[in-house]
């Protein structure tokens, strides 16, 4: 099929590589889709990652290949035409002893398609490995002994032992005294421009430093470079004597950049779960908003590093920076932009009217600086993050600006957009808490997937148990004790994030989702007769508050969203998209219209930003828990699949009302 | 051969036009587009609605060729493909499948009985893992698997004709959900309550002052609940002295028991399942019998699920079309398994 076209300048990727893969036959069939193309996720944890390796050979990365590169492309596939078929060949066995073992737990594939690629590279074919049955045994047997290694009784043991309870509850309150002082700089980093070089990286995360440092992984210690994104904790007792390509694995790399735009990160390491990377649910039926279906979902098989405190664990606040750099207050950053602080989120009442200190609210200007932040007015010119982050917004579909991303981290600048949070009913708002402001968490005792609060209300526990208990990626953990410190320094950070890039992807996110079941009328507020709504609506309440309220609660306007909203950045402009997509969608799938829907579900579409905002940082705080970097040609994903992942439990949730029979 | 205008507006591609009604629309979606059969129209092609071209790029040359990608380069204002390719029609069959999920009109009047559930999402789930490389849904076969309970092909299994491809399908789908990491129900089937067909009427004795018949609108209701040729009829009958108004709407095939609510004169009467009829009554104020003819018309709907509606004075047409196609996809040795299982 590739020889009819050679004559035009570019080839469809998936075009060449369904070529090529057909030529590979029927060994390779368990990684081929019933079409026998490869499935997904073979292109996604072996092909990209594996064998093409785009970041290493950009002619075979994008969408389209140049025809001088088409036989390349080709020959690298059919190269690795041995190797894939000894992988499909070990993925079959390693199934079978999973059957065998009882094993129900996990995505097989996500599980188990780099191990058995590097079983291929290191016992070959199975046919021709003396104990390839037992190799397969123990393969499923390790991976699921590293699964259990934290378990919610162990925290729950920890967090309630008496002998602890004073220590934890000591630490809890100093994290949060700490942080409403300005040289704490967790709650309040009103430093604007690049930090010290010294602390640039992690030190002032309260974690250890991310690269080119030691972390620790089960206790112990991993040197090397980039210990956290391309090094695997677990790959097999060969590796722990000999890490790195020289067991005979095949060098791995970074994903593809355009194009495709499935980023991967490296090899198992840190390319880990097909369905976390493209931002699937996690487990079904569980918990709409929080980390249930949309959280840190499916199976990182890899990823070494534990940030949380893992280097430290004897102290909870490793470096919360303690003023250096430039303490420019962020009222003064802000005020001085007023005019563009309001132009540029129209579409966005609660950003607009909360988030830049330029408030239509007379009374909280003056609030912020009454509550001692605003100490160092800086004679500087302020950088204007927020240019920065509308930039990236604008690119990272397309073209993720990689200088731009690693800059809005270096220059904190999602810790400077936490601040608003702390303003009255902004982080409510966002649906990250259901008080005024966020306040200090309990340690906890207890947790339940049915009632888990919005995450900013969450007990130290129950964050802890909603990320390991929806998810199935333990083993890239640290201990008990690490962890439970690790978050307790965590729940006083800004947007209660332990890294920069995480604290980046919710200013981000909060940017992207701007508009989101918004009516594209004013006039639907009326609210009809739902009276959850109209007593918000009544309700006295920030300007946040009464601009979501305001969202339509009786059309299917809250739908449209593009009417109401002008998008300010191409990321938002395709968030909006896939939004008003779902409403057409709905009819051509004879859903509850949502005019008529039951008020829960009504609600849903109406608050359908919070819901995102809940699910992105439920994502962001199990990647950090994982010690997963995010990359810069990864944030699309996470900011279109937590969006995805959100609609379809809502399209879950009324398939269900019409299974038990719709109710008003 | 398929020839489609294209037309570009902003960010979006379409590749062809919509279908008239979601009634009559076959959907899959993609990644980066969605693509769009129209039921009544035999094209094998679909038309799309592109609006991540760099993401449907890596397969829309699955679906219309590889030229397509080359047009939209040139700026072309349409396209003709005679593609035809496996992955073309496991999409078009996947796309088949979510349409007689949601609009399949079964219907005694028209002798198109019921799609068994489990079987349509058997095959549905089978249908989506051949076509998972192009779907937006990065968790669409695990989606299709949950909740299926293959015990809903034991029965098919000891068919004479049908039952070899069903006990393929059951393995099929339980290699699936085992690549998937997905356990399967095996749930004794529920026991399909027999036909009858609709008794109706009034009861003898009463006095039927006056009655009327109108037409369903079947997007106001979820699928598989009113006869999907049927009309509601209503009937004001003097019982002892009280006026009471009636409403019976004939239930499709194993209907399910849901609640609908008949609105005629701004009276709102709920309607249950009795038998194989959908019934309820109430009591009319006397002035119900002096309305102009136009204000008692009658509508049904489901509550929680839409609101009511002036039916669609084409409706009839178009609902006729369908149940015409549906009775020939009984008859179609080329349609899905779970049609040819209902045929009767």
């Amino acid at each position: 099929m590739v020889q009819g076209i050679a004559a035009a300048a570019a080839v469809p990727r998936g075009m060449l590589i369904a070529d090529a893969w057909a030529q590979l036959g029927d060994a390779v069939a368990p990684l081929s889709n019933t079409s026998g193309r490869p499935l997904a996720r073979t292109v996604k944890l072996l092909l990209d990652p594996l064998v093409l390796r785009p970041a290493q050979h950009p002619r075979f990365a994008g969408g389209v290949i140049g025809v001088e590169h088409v036989d390349a492309l080709r020959r690298a596939i059919l190269d690795a035409g041995p190797a894939l078929a000894a992988t499909a060949a070990w993925f079959q066995l390693v199934k079978k002893a999973r059957r065998r073992a009882g094993v129900t737990e996990g995505h097989p594939q996500d599980l188990y398609f780099q191990r058995c690629f590097e079983l291929a590279h290191l016992h070959g074919d199975p046919k021709t490995a003396p104990d390839a049955a037992r190799i397969a045994a123990e393969t499923v047997a390790d991976v699921h002994t590293e699964r259990g290694e934290v378990t919610v009784d162990r925290l729950r043991r920890f967090v309630t032992d008496p002998s602890r309870t004073a220590e934890l509850t000591g630490l809890l309150r100093s994290a949060w005294e700490r942080r409403g002082t300005p040289e704490s700089g967790t709650a309040n980093p009103t430093r604007i421009g690049p930090p010290a070089p010294a602390d640039r990286q992690s030190a002032a995360d309260g974690l250890p430093p991310h690269r080119n440092s030691t972390a620790i992984v089960g206790g112990k210690p991993l040197h090397g470079e980039n210990v956290g994104a391309t090094e695997s904790p677990r790959l097999g007792p060969s590796a722990t004597t000999d890490r790195g390509n020289a067991i005979g694995r095949p060098p791995v790399d970074r994903a593809p950049a355009s194009g495709d735009r499935q980023p991967l990160e490296s090899a198992r390491a840190a390319a880990p779960n097909y369905t976390a990377l493209t931002g699937a649910r996690g487990i079904p039926g569980n918990d709409p908003d929080s980390n249930q279906s949309g959280s840190p979902s499916g199976t990182w098989t890899g990823s070494a590093a534990t940030e949380v405190g893992a280097d430290n664990p004897g102290s909870p606040l490793p470096g919360s920076f303690s003023g250096r750099g430039h303490a420019a207050p962020i009222g003064t950053a802000r005020s001085g932009t007023p005019g563009e602080a309001i132009e540029r989120r129209p579409a966005d009442p609660a950003a607009t009217s909360v988030r830049g200190l330029v408030s239509p609210d007379p009374g909280r200007g003056s609030a912020a600086v009454s509550d001692g932040r605003l100490l160092h007015p800086s004679s500087e010119p302020a950088p204007a993050p927020d240019d920065r982050l509308a930039a990236f917004l604008d690119g990272c579909a397309a073209e993720p600006d990689a200088g731009l991303w690693d800059a809005l981290a270096a220059d904190r600048v999602g810790s400077i957009e936490a601040a608003e949070l702390d303003s009255p009913g902004v982080a409510r708002g966002y649906g990250l808490t259901v008080a005024d402001r966020p306040h200090r968490p309990e340690l906890g005792d207890r947790a339940s997937k049915r009632s888990l609060p919005k995450p900013f209300d969450r007990s130290i526990m129950e964050r802890l148990f909603a990320a390991f208990t929806s998810v199935f990626q333990r083993e890239s953990m640290g201990d008990v004790p690490s962890l439970v410190r690790g978050e307790i320094t965590r729940s006083a950070a800004p947007w209660q994030l332990a890294t920069e890039p995480g604290r980046v992807t919710m200013a981000l996110g909060r940017d992207a989702s701007a508009g989101l079941g918004e009516p594209s009328t004013p006039a639907a507020t009326s609210a009809g007769t739902n009276p959850d709504i109209a007593a918000a609506s009544a309700a006295p309440g920030t300007a946040a508050e009464r601009g979501i309220a305001a969202e339509s609660a009786t059309t299917d306007a809250a739908w449209s969203g593009i009417a109401a909203a002008s998008p300010t950045t191409d990321a938002n402009a395709r968030l909006l998209r896939r939004w008003q997509r779902e409403s057409y969608v709905h009819r051509v799938l004879r859903l509850p219209h949502n005019e008529a829907a039951p008020a829960d579900l009504r609600e849903d579409v109406r608050t359908v930003r919070r819901s995102y905002l809940r699910r992105l940082w439920a994502r962001v705080h199990g990647r950090e828990l994982r010690g997963e970097s995010t990359a810069s040609d990864e944030v699309w994903d996470l900011l279109d699949g937590v969006l995805r992942s959100v609609v379809m439990d809502q399209r879950d949730r009324l398939r269900r009302s019409l299974e038990r029979g719709v109710r008003p | 051969m398929t020839r489609f205008p294209i037309e570009r507006s902003g960010d979006l591609i379409r590749i062809g036009s919509r279908p008239p009604h979601p009634e009559r629309t076959a959907l899959v979606e993609a990644r980066g587009a969605l693509l769009l059969w129209d039921v009544l129209d035999r094209s094998p092609h679909p038309a799309a609605e592109i609006h991540d071209l760099a993401l449907a790029a890596d397969w829309l040359w699955e679906v219309y060729g590889p030229y397509l990608t080359y047009g939209f380069e040139l700026g072309v204002t349409s396209f003709t493909t005679e593609e035809a390719s496996p992955v073309l029609d496991a999409a078009r069959a996947l796309a088949h499948l979510h349409w007689a999920e949601a609009w399949w009109p079964a219907s005694h009047e028209t002798g198109v009985p019921a799609l068994a559930p489990g079987l349509l999402r058997a095959e549905t789930a089978w249908r989506t893992s051949a076509v998972e490389h192009l779907l937006d849904d990065v968790e669409a076969v695990e989606r299709a698997l949950t909740g299926i309970d293959l015990a809903a092909l034991t029965t098919l299994a000891g068919h004479p004709i049908l039952g070899a491809e069903a006990r393929a399908l059951a393995a099929s789908v339980e290699g699936l959900a085992e690549d998937h990491g997905i356990t399967l129900e095996h749930e004794p089937q529920r026991v399909q309550s027999d036909w009858a067909l609709a008794a109706g009427g009034s009861e003898s004795g009463d006095l039927v002052l006056a009655s009327g018949t109108d037409a369903v609108d079947w997007a106001l209701m979820p699928q598989g609940l009113a006869d999907a040729a049927a009309e509601a009829t209503w009937t004001a009958t003097m019982r002892a002295g009280t006026l009471t108004l009636a409403v019976t709407l004939p239930a499709a095939p194993d209907a399910r028991d849901l609640p609908l609510t008949a609105r005629i004169a701004g009276l709102d009467l709920p309607l249950s399942l009795d038998g194989d009829t959908f019934t309820g009554d109430i009591e009319a104020p006397q002035g119900f019998m002096m309305l102009p003819a136009a204000d008692r018309t009658l509508q049904v709907f489901a509550p929680g699920f839409a609101l009511p509606a002036p039916s669609d004075p084409e409706a009839a047409d178009r609902r006729a079309a369908i149940l015409a196609f549906a009775a020939e996809r009984l008859a179609d040795p080329a349609a899905s398994l779970t049609e040819r299982a209902a045929r009767p």
